[in-house]
């Protein structure tokens, strides 16, 4: 009864194109919209605006706007009409002061309201660079007062730093799986949310048919408890299937945007797409599972799908951001304890593979589904037709 | 699936239905039966509780005290067994689906022999006479074309008992006619719930009032005319339910 049951939902979402259409193109530009929204930074740079006013001061203004706009910035020369999100103003006096050894010059830097912080870094970081310059001539210039032969580098930068990375399991890894990490992070943002067309589908198929007035006559027929509730379940994750490839589809999409516009590409594995669409199915599974559940427990009125839907997406944002913001395997007790709730483990399984923990994954992956799969079979001990009709 | 058209006698049997939602009882002890082969109507006013007795026959409502069995059989598991067919008052069909899919979706429920399901479309479609509408989707339908779909799904299942409630509610004439030779020519045993006495005077064999939770009366409609010295159903309605005819 479980494949009748399933064909009509599958002719019935068939025939739904909104809700088909909306499953597939949600996952698929989440990740390209999200991640647009940061690469938006870089094909739009910030503009800073250089004044200066005394020819004497060119080699010091021209060496600071390189720097900036080699950092991806634009930079523009006196121009009164420009709107920059910085204005980095030279003295008359610059060239003389920074000429002479024992004195110091002052820059004035305007920022603008609103503009991107990383305005003034870069500026700060330009200025950085040529105060550093600037020591390293000064340095040069007394030591051959001394008559010392020293490395004005050396004296000016006793400290060197060599940059590798560490697995949360003490593995050395690439740069470029720092970087599938750090991606990984914001794929979560994205991955649980696009999540909710399909989890919507399940706790709609039992609702709407009660709203849609189908649901007493289909509970009178001999269907059995397990197959509707199964049938609903497996519906709503072919839907699921559906979204995840999307899903992988839109990760490759934001991959080829970020190599295009940074030439700096994510790379992945096909576990990893692998991964990612068992966690989303899981997602889709667990949720459904728990609405299900929830269904069962208070009946099937919209009232009560409206509360599941906003019980799910604060879990889902749980999961969101718990990925985002913590870091799994640093966590001691009491803390630790948030991998307890499912959504969570869920969040850890894709973070962990990112970082090497594969046999983490695979533990959270499959404690998830057996969380799951023991909702489906306490939601099928509790279905009433009378509580799911009439509550 | 189990099909029992042939039993003689009592196909439904209730003695002493009590329903209760939450503290409040709705049922207070409901008594009838519904032998094979006929019709049995259910009236009573509005909100004596014939669609809460419909609605534990159908294995629908499932906490209640008394005895109900439909064959022999406890409504939950008569209707795991295919003994029951159901049209709730407020039924529609999924509206995405033509009206042939429709019957071929729960024909599927009630038998897994796809020969068998095939029979009973070919049944429904034949009971439902809506010709090349039937291949169309039923959100094109109109009300009384939907309500014969409903009927026919309902009836072609051939089982023991099937349950109308109130089937011709807020239909036209012309379809209200169609829906009754639709019952009439169905061959199982039919619990149905009206309001219309003339309805009930055409097409039931035996009529049960129910008032205020309780059975009132029961008898073939011949037998009630008698005796409330009336010759139509209407009135016998109105005297055995103790209302007072202003006319």
């Amino acid at each position: 009864m479980i494949g009748e049951l399933l064909s009509k939902e599958i002719l019935d979402l068939k025939r739904d194109r909104r809700l088909l259409l909306g499953s597939i193109l949600l996952p698929l530009i989440m990740l390209p919209l999200v991640g647009g929204v940061l690469l938006a930074s870089i094909v739009h740079p910030v503009v800073i605006e250089i004044v200066n006013n005394n020819p004497l001061n060119e080699p010091y203004v021209h060496y600071v706007g390189n720097y900036i706009s080699s950092s991806g910035a634009k930079v523009v020369y006196n121009d009164p009409n420009s709107t920059p999100d910085v204005a980095l103003i030279f003295p008359n006096d610059f060239y003389l002061n920074v000429s002479r050894i024992n004195s110091t010059t002052y820059l004035t830097v305007e920022v603008s309201v609103g503009s991107g912080s990383n305005a003034l870094s870069l500026v700060e970081n330009a200025l950085f660079n040529l105060s550093e310059n600037i020591t390293l001539t000064r340095i040069g210039l007394l030591a051959k007062e001394a008559h010392v032969n020293v490395s004005p580098d050396a004296v000016f930068n006793p400290l060197g730093l060599i940059v590798g990375y560490r697995s949360v399991n003490n593995h050395p890894v690439s740069q470029q799986q720092d970087q599938l990490f750090q991606f990984t992070k914001i794929l979560s943002l994205v991955l649980f949310p696009s999540a909710l067309p399909a989890v919507f589908f399940i706790v709609e198929g039992i609702t709407g048919e009660r709203e849609r007035r189908t649901l007493e006559s289909l509970l009178s027929t001999p269907l059995r408890p397990s197959s509707f509730i199964i049938s609903k379940v497996a519906a709503g994750s072919m839907l699921g299937v559906l979204s995840s490839i999307s899903e992988v589809l839109g990760i490759v999409l934001f991959s080829v945007a970020l190599d295009v516009y940074t030439h700096s590409p994510v790379t992945f594995a096909l576990p990893f797409l692998g991964v990612v669409i068992g966690v989303y199915m899981e997602t889709v599974l667990l949720t459904a599972s728990l609405s299900v559940l929830v269904l069962m427990l208070l009946g099937g009125s919209t009232r009560n799908a409206q509360l599941i839907s906003t019980l799910i997406f604060t879990l889902i944002l749980l999961a969101s951001f718990s990925s985002l913001f913590l870091n799994f395997g640093s966590l001691t007790f009491p803390s630790s304890a948030i991998l307890l709730i499912p959504y969570v483990q869920l969040s850890a399984a894709l973070v962990d593979f990112a970082g090497g923990l594969y046999i983490n994954t695979l533990l959270y992956l499959i404690l998830t589904l057996a969380v799951s799969l023991f909702l489906i079979w306490i939601s099928v001990k509790l279905l009433d037709p009378e509580k799911l009709l009439f509550r | 699936m189990i099909v029992v058209n042939t039993l003689s006698g009592n196909v439904l049997d209730i003695t002493g239905l009590v329903k209760r939602f939450g503290k409040r009882e709705v049922l207070h002890g409901v008594t009838f039966s519904a032998s094979s082969g006929q019709v049995t109507c259910v009236v009573g006013p509005n909100g004596a509780g014939k669609t809460t007795t419909l609605r534990v026959v159908a294995g629908i409502a499932t906490h209640y005290e008394g005895v109900v069995r439909i064959a022999g059989e406890e409504p939950r598991k008569a209707r795991s067994l295919g003994m029951v067919s159901y049209l709730p008052e407020e039924a529609y069909p999924y509206e995405r689906l033509t009206g042939y899919e429709n019957l071929l979706f729960y024909a599927k429920l009630y038998s897994r022999d796809e020969e068998t399901a095939l029979k009973m479309v070919e049944r429904g479609v034949s009971l439902a006479s809506l010709g090349e509408a039937i291949n169309r989707r039923t959100s094109e339908y109109s009300k009384g074309m939907k309500s014969r779909l409903l009927i026919a799904r309902t009836l072609m299942t051939n089982t023991a008992l099937s349950i109308l409630d109130e089937p011709t509610s807020g239909l036209d004439i012309e379809s209200s006619v169609r829906v009754r030779r639709t019952i009439l020519n169905a061959s199982s045993a039919i619990l149905l719930s009206s309001h219309n006495m003339l309805e009930v005077d055409y097409l039931c064999h035996k009529v049960v009032l129910i008032n205020d939770g309780r059975t009132v009366i029961q008898g073939t409609p011949a037998e009630l005319k008698r005796l409330f010295s009336t010759e139509n159903m209407e009135e016998v309605f109105l005297k055995a339910s103790g209302v007072k005819d202003d006319r």
